[in-house]
Formats: structure tokens, sequence, C-alpha cells
């Protein structure tokens, strides 16, 4: 039988036939399909909330510096509540902050000679702005509002939504940021705990020794593994992506984010894999890694405050450098140069855990 | 040429000795029993010959392949029946096949030979969490002669199986050695080796203390005729087969 050679197409059918075994694996095993479940029930969580929340009158907010006889007809009316932004900045930032279905979405900036406008039977125009997760949503909303302001004040008003829409900054999106913690969290905890698992239940049921005595060799059996991985984080990474479509802005951001959380957690599963025999011998060193690396995004993203050493090691820690590329998908402009900069670092640091890896991989005969 | 060539294999673990300075051969065709009580070098010498350890020092060819230097010209010469049950328990007995049928270049029709040649074609859909022991080691052999290999290990090939089962899995090692396959078989049961095999080896402590015909063993070693392969071996190793070393 011909079953020896180094051609690389060979060597590519032994990997494919490694990685396609566990993904079509995945797809029978109740672990892999419990975890994305989990995972998308998470996710659709504040939805959830949202919809099961959902009051019997919209909030708008308004910055209303004439006071006029609009918000007034507004509070008085049971399909509304009004709540009052200082300036037309705080209205920008505060709808910019929300999204997700959460809280208010929609801010109405009235013009300080509003009431007389109206009263010169004028067709006065007011600007309206949305959460940058609506923005598909601006036509439906200015004919809405508008319908409904009209009414109101027994007479025709416009709404100008165009180009008025409201993005998160990073200083003060918090619910942002936490969906961004949350996702990357995610994609860790499923990197680490289902890319070593294809490694130990190959260990533990001996059935690495009958690969390792086929013509597969130990680096393909890797490789194979670290592919069906990559794929696994990918679905996830799909998940997490499917249910903040609406909310990311440049998607070639997000397509970076998602190579460096692919390429980051498969080399972090697969050092675990390498290193340790079974799951329960690294159940304390699993929590310890997403113990830091959920902990560093929070003091990085909410801004707490830690010893100045810390400080400069944080941006460092690959957990924050992908929420930091994650975070500015859904930003208004991408500081591109450092968010390159920042994946770079991800992938220097796989990189270092790959061939980590492959030291330990060319030991397992010794 | 010579099926396997051994000479003066070592292999330490952390200091100690698991085999020292064994040396042996094995003819094309021939079944060659490597017996041992527990610990004493067996499993650590089929993986050496298997490519799957290094040695510590010495040489080893399986089918003029170098163990350690042509370990991926070794891979399609040998088949390995494991002692443990490693299957992929969640995947049927035919996906099994067709997975190693890959990565060793093997038609589809060759898995439906295998399965038919060990009598599993009816239950080749089932799972083989599903299988009986007896089952899953004519899997195992299954698995270990899809790609037609010349040389077979079978460690422990029929340890825990009922006595049908146990026969018929050596009917199946006697018909591929009548064929002209070379077996390296470890065995716990002497009967069996002595049936079996055309020479036996006994390993003891990491060293062979004898090497020949199970016939001339027993002459070597017995006091009388009535001398069984079993009383060679409790001599030879000082233990009761069975128990742990």
């Amino acid at each position: 039988m011909n079953t020896t050679s180094n051609k690389p197409f060979d060597n590519l059918n032994v990997i494919w036939t490694i990685a396609s075994k566990d993904i079509l694996d995945a797809i029978r095993n109740r672990l892999v399909i419990s975890l994305i479940l989990g995972l998308a029930f998470m996710l659709s969580m504040p939805r959830v909330m949202s919809w099961m929340l959902d009051p019997p009158y919209t909030t708008v907010l308004v910055y209303d510096p004439g006071n006029s006889d609009l918000v007034l007809e507004l509070e008085n009316s049971p399909q509304f509540q009004v709540s009052q932004a200082r300036s037309i900045e705080e209205l920008k930032k505060t709808i910019g902050s929300m999204g997700f279905g959460l809280g208010i979405e929609v801010g109405v900036v009235v013009p300080a000679d509003f009431d007389q406008m109206i009263s010169a039977a004028g067709q006065p125009e007011l600007d309206g702005y949305v959460s940058w997760t609506n923005r598909a949503k601006a036509d439906e909303f200015q004919s809405d509002y508008e319908r409904q302001f009209s009414d109101l004040l027994g007479q025709t008003v416009h709404l100008n939504f165009e180009g008025n829409i409201a993005y998160p900054s990073r200083d003060t999106a918090l619910l942002l940021g936490i969906a961004v913690i949350t996702s990357v969290t995610l994609i860790l905890i499923m990197g680490i705990q289902l890319v070593p698992n294809l490694l130990f239940e190959e260990k533990q049921t001996k059935t690495m020794e009958a690969l390792l005595v086929s013509p597969a060799t130990i680096r393909q059996v890797v490789v194979g593994k670290a592919l069906a991985g990559l794929f696994y984080i990918l679905v996830i990474v799909g998940v997490v992506f499917a249910f903040y479509y609406s909310a990311v802005v440049h998607w070639e951001a997000a397509i970076l984010a998602m190579i460096g959380c692919g390429a980051f957690s498969v080399a972090v599963g697969l050092v675990l894999g390498s290193f340790f025999e079974r799951q329960q011998d690294v159940i304390g060193l699993m929590m310890l890694l997403v113990l830091i690396f959920v902990g560093a995004m929070f003091v990085y993203m909410v801004n707490v405050q830690v010893p100045s050493f810390v400080e400069a090691i944080i941006p460092w820690i690959p957990s924050v450098t992908l929420a930091k590329i994650i975070f500015a998908s859904f930003l208004e402009s991408v500081p591109w140069a450092e968010i390159y900069w920042d994946l770079a670092s991800v992938l220097g640091i796989s990189a270092v855990l790959y061939a980590i890896v492959i030291w330990k991989v060319r030991r397992s005969d010794r | 040429m010579k099926a396997i060539i051994v000479q003066d294999l070592t292999r330490n673990y952390n200091g100690l000795r698991a085999v020292e300075g064994i040396s042996f051969d094995v003819e094309p065709g021939e079944i060659f029993g490597f017996l041992g009580p527990n610990g004493a070098g067996k499993t650590t010498t089929i993986k050496m010959l298997t490519g799957q350890l290094r040695p510590t020092s010495g040489t080893a060819q399986v089918m003029g392949c170098d163990v350690v230097e042509e370990r991926q010209a070794l891979k399609p010469q040998i088949g390995v029946v494991f002692e443990n049950h490693n299957l992929y328990e969640r995947l049927s007995a035919r996906d099994n096949l067709r997975f190693y049928a890959r990565l060793y270049r093997v038609k589809k029709a060759r898995v439906e030979e295998v399965l038919a040649h060990v009598g599993l074609t009816d239950r080749a859909q089932d799972k083989v969490g599903t299988y009986s022991n007896g089952m899953k080691q004519r899997l195992l052999i299954a698995r270990a002669l899809l790609h037609k290999p010349k040389v077979l290990f079978l460690d422990e090939p029929t340890k825990g199986l009922d006595p049908n089962v146990a026969r018929d899995i050596r009917a199946i090692a006697t018909e591929l050695a009548d064929q002209g396959m070379t077996i390296f078989l470890t065995t716990h049961y002497m009967e069996e080796a002595d049936q079996l095999s055309d020479r036996v080896a006994i390993i003891n402590q990491g060293r062979i203390v004898a090497l020949n015909t199970p016939e001339h063993l027993k002459v070597e070693y017995g006091e009388d005729e009535r001398t069984t392969l079993e009383d060679v071996f409790v001599h030879l190793t000082g233990r009761h087969l069975g128990r742990g070393s």
C-alpha cells in the first residue's frame, strides 16, 4: 500500500482528516452543543430582558433650550416619558452609550424658537438622533416620531435623522464595554475549554497511540486539532458577531478581531492540551487564566485604579488587546495604527505559545 | 530480510531501566511470543518497535526501517492491536475504519473487506460505544489490518474475552501468519502463547531471560514431559501470572 509520502498534499490530507473528524464530531458532541447554546443564551439575555421589561411608553431624550410646548405635551402624554439632556453633546453621548434594544433609542433637539415657529404656522424641523445600533432603523423612527409629534401638536412636524447617528465613545459606553468584555470572555473560555479537550480526549481514550502509529505525525495531529479548534472558535465568534451584527460599524476591524481571537484561543488551548493529560488536571489553571483575562479587561475598560506596574502590563494582556480591537469595530472611526499594533501583539504572543507547543510535541517520544 | 531486528535496545525512565539491552530478531511469517510479568518491559518494547517511544540506546529495525530514523516509512509496514480498546466510541465501526482508511489512503472498499474478515459487517453502522469487548477487539484487529501491514503487533489480544471470542481471535492470528504476516504477540495466557508462537522470548525486569521455541524452553527448564510453558515462566521470573510486579 502506498501510504508514505512527504508531498504537501498528503500532509494536508492527514491534517484535514483529523480536523474534519473533530469538526463532524462536534455536531454530535453534547458538550460543544451545550456550550454554544449557553453562549447564545447569555448573549440574548439583554434583548430578552428588554422585551420582558418593555414599558407601555417610549422614553425620548430631549434637549430643549426653549422650554417648548412640544416637550410639555410629550410629558403629559401617556405614550412618552421624557428625559432631559443639558446639551446636544450630552444627548449624543447618552444615545451613543445605549443600544442593543436597551435604554433610550431616540434623542430630539428642539430649537429654542420652536414655539414661535409653530405660532407662525411654520413647519419646524427637529434634529433627531439614533444610537448607532439602530442606524438601519432611522427612516422607520423618522416617520413614526413625525406622526406621533404631529398628532400631539395638531400640526405637521418634521424630524431630520439624516447623518445624526450617535456613536459610542471609548470612555462613556459602559454598556458596550460590558458587552465586549462578555464576548471576549466567552470566546476565551470556549478556547480554553474546548481546544485542550480535543487532545485530552485522544490521550484519555488512548486513541492518540493509534493515531501515532498511523501515518499521522504528532505535528499533524496537533495542527489538525488546532484547525478543528479554530473551527469551534470561529463558530463561537460568528455567534457573538451575529448577536452584535447591528452594532458593528467596521467589519474589517471585526475580521481582525476574529483572527486574533482564533489564533490566541487556539494557542492557549493547545498549550494546555499538550502539557497536561486530563481536563481535571488543568481546571485550576484554566480558572486562573480566565480570572486574569477577565480581570485585566475590567481594569482597562472600567478604568479601575491599580498600581503603576500593573497598569503598564495590562494593555499587553491579549484579552485586553482583543477587547480593544472588538471595541474599535463598533466605533465611528477606528484608530487603525493602534489596532494593527494590538493585533500584532496578540499574534506575537500566540506565535510564542505555538513555538512552546512545537517544542513540547517534539519531545513527546522521549 | 528479517522482519524485526533488535540490538542492545535500552530504555530508561527517569534513571530507571525499563528495558535493558535486549536483542532478538523475528523471521517473516513467524509468530513471536513476547512474555513477561507486569512491568517487565513488554509495552515499552512494543512502543519502541512501533516508533512511539525513542530508545535510550541500541537499535531496532522493523521490515528494514529504523524505528527512530525511518519512523514514517515504518508506519505502513506495521499494524498494532493495542491492549486497551482505543476506538472512537461516538463513531460507528465503519466510520472508525473510514477515518483510518483516509489516513492510510486506503480505498473505502477495503473497509468493507476487513469488516467482513472480522465478522462485523452486520453491526458496522452501530456506534462502537454499544459494542461488547469481543466486538471491540475484532474492530481493533480490523483497524490494524486495514492497510495490509507486514508486521502485526498484538498486545494482549484475548485479555478479558470470553473463550469463544478468544478462540476466534487466535484463529485470525494463525490465519494471518499462514498468509505470511509476521506477528509479535504479548499475552498473559501461557497456553495461548504455547499454542500460537513459533518462538517465545521471556522478559523479566527489562532483560530477556529466555528465547527459544516453546518446546525447547520446556525441555531446557522443565523437570519432565508434563512441564508447561507457565511452569517455565514461573521458574524464570519467580512470579505467578496475574500478580503485579
